[in-house]
């Protein structure tokens, strides 16, 4: 695959892999994600490569799941509730192996992210080596309050009772927030991110290419051994199980029948204005 | 046991079940009534179809104070010429009955919710870190000064970090609601004067959630601290725990305090235990750093 339509690939001993739908949010949408899978092996493959830096143009590094498939599709939008387990066996299936090429991948990955970074696109920033974020920037997990949907993997670098709150409540947390647990590597004002992601990405490619890649799988087996790898496979049950109950629960049925009849801000107005009363903004990063 | 049979706390069902310990002028220890019936509650609400999420509460000025030491003195002799009445399989015994209550906090399957203000020693700050999340008040620390008697602690190396871990099991030394936050072991820090409203604003928010989904949330969270080996290190400290109770046996230390808590009161065995300690800094009633 050479000819892609939701990314820009530059190859180099810093390849860069530039996610480019800023008009839609760099959402998290199929072409991408085939795109995305097929841009790492390519770059993994590489011998001249050493390290990929991601980032993403516009205002938001991945608002998510691509919501506007729905917009007026009622089918679509109905689908959830007649999805068998092995329907969604088969989406999460999918979803899984990407995170798994991703979080397998051999060589570093440096990601630069900004603006809102919701559900699989927190997920899909977790997932890479080094991450400098801009002021502006913020994880969020909002889709929970439909369905336990997502990988957990801020659960990986935050402690127990933070990852609680955080998926318990889907409030947004900040970049700097981030940083303070040592989740991320750096926060860098907005107009500095680019450069301080080359930065970051022009050091590492000054290291050994081999020490680099042992490197990375010498830290991956620690964090991997504390069940970093395996946590990916349980959440997919933990999805599937999730989307299974939903069809009970009606709050899912209701957001995509909202999505369908009435758009994407009715819908999510619906989802969120009950947390609005306790401070929840979903632009932004707000305190409880 | 029903609820109305509850004499050491206060159980509220409801779509946020509230337990709340209710033994202020016992500083609301960790005594054997409480542990069996807030085991009791915990069942009760985790079975309860209408219950989304719990919040555990203490009345009164601390969270609690620990286990029921008049309790262990009592029952025991502590007499240098009588044989001891807590063997290894008493011992045995009592890190069972408390492995069998903290099993039932971390296995509970709904989120549990914790505010909890002033005194959180020994077993009574176990019972704030076993809860998914926790708030404290502005005056609230933990510690574990009994460690300086006997007991093997751990427990809490993957909350707190091994270096932070060695040196607040090391020394006894208390640490502060402030710096359990910056090392991001719980959520939040509050004013005491609000940390009921919190507590509950919180679980209005998590009540909001799709209840089925909240379940699955903690197994996959649960399911990844216990593959870091969460689940085995408190099997695992109970063992050290009761190894460290027997070896203590030998240096007398445990024995000489318990006598005299029987002899001359809780204040002047805390006093004789706590005073090598006092000369680097250390109080046991509020948390500071060590003298430098």
């Amino acid at each position: 695959m050479s000819d892609y339509k939701t990314i820009i690939y530059e190859q180099g001993l810093i390849t860069k892999i530039i996610h480019n739908e800023p008009e839609t949010g760099n959402t998290f949408n199929e072409t991408f994600q085939e795109e995305y899978v097929d841009a790492l092996k390519r770059f993994e493959w590489d011998k001249e490569s050493s390290v990929a830096l991601i980032t993403a143009r516009g205002k938001d590094f991945c608002t998510g799941i691509d919501l506007s498939r729905y917009i007026g599709n009622h089918k679509e939008a109905e689908k959830f509730s007649y999805y068998t387990e092995v329907d969604w066996r088969y989406e999460y299936e999918k979803l899984t192996s990407i995170f798994l090429s991703i979080w397998d991948c051999r060589k570093t990955l440096v990601c630069a992210a900004q603006g809102a970074c919701l559900d699989i696109g927190e997920d899909f920033l977790l997932a890479h080596d080094v991450i400098i974020m801009a002021e502006d920037a913020y994880i969020g997990a909002p889709m929970m309050r439909l369905s336990k949907a997502g990988f957990g993997l801020l659960g990986n670098f935050v402690g127990y009772r933070i990852a609680m709150e955080h998926y318990l409540t889907g409030w947004n947390m900040s970049s700097s927030e981030l940083h303070r647990h040592h989740a991320i590597n750096r926060v860098v004002p907005t107009e500095k991110l680019e450069t301080a992601g080359e930065k970051y990405a022009k050091i590492i490619s000054f290291m050994p290419r081999e020490g680099l890649k042992i490197t990375k799988n010498s830290i991956k087996f620690s964090i991997n051994r504390r069940g970093a790898r395996e946590s990916i496979i349980y959440n997919m049950g933990m999805n599937i199980d999730g989307q299974m109950a939903s069809k009970y629960q009606g709050p899912q049925i209701e957001f995509y029948k909202a999505l369908a009849e009435k758009g994407v801000e009715a819908a999510l107005q619906l989802r969120d204005s009950p947390y609005e009363l306790y401070g929840y903004d979903r632009q932004r990063v707000t305190e409880i | 046991m029903n609820m109305l049979e509850y004499k050491t706390l206060i159980y509220e069902p409801g779509r946020i079940t509230r337990i709340i310990n209710n033994q202020p002028q016992f500083h609301n220890k960790f005594g054997y009534e409480f542990q069996d019936e807030y085991t009791d509650a915990l069942k009760r609400f985790d079975q309860d179809r209408e219950a989304v999420v719990a919040v555990t509460l203490a009345v009164g000025r601390n969270f609690s104070a620990g286990g029921d030491m008049r309790a262990y003195s009592q029952k025991q002799s502590w007499d240098f010429d009588s044989s001891y009445q807590y063997t290894e399989e008493t011992w045995r015994y009592e890190q069972e009955r408390m492995g069998r209550i903290f099993n039932s906090i971390v296995d509970c399957r709904k989120p549990m919710i914790c505010g909890a203000q002033g005194i959180m020693v020994a077993n009574g700050m176990f019972l704030a870190l076993a809860q998914d999340i926790t708030i404290m008040s502005e005056d609230a620390f933990v510690g574990v000064p009994i460690i300086r008697v006997s007991g093997g602690g751990g427990g809490l190396e993957s909350d707190l970090g091994y270096r932070y871990a060695m040196e607040f099991f090391s020394t006894g030394w208390n640490t502060s609601a402030q710096e359990l936050y910056r090392r991001g072991i719980i959520n939040r820090v509050v004013p005491l004067a609000k940390l009921e409203e919190t507590v509950m604003k919180y679980a209005n928010i998590i009540a909001l959630m799709p209840s089925e989904s909240l379940k699955l949330i903690k197994n996959s969270l649960r399911f990844r601290a216990y593959l870091s080996g969460a689940f085995e290190t408190n099997l695992f400290s109970r063992e050290m725990n009761l190894t460290a109770h027997l070896a203590s046996e030998a240096e007398g230390r445990e024995r000489e305090f318990y006598k005299m808590i029987l002899e001359k009161g809780m204040r002047a065995a805390c006093d004789v235990r706590d005073k090598p300690f006092e000369e680097y800094g250390f109080s046991r009633y509020k948390a500071n750093e060590i003298d430098i």
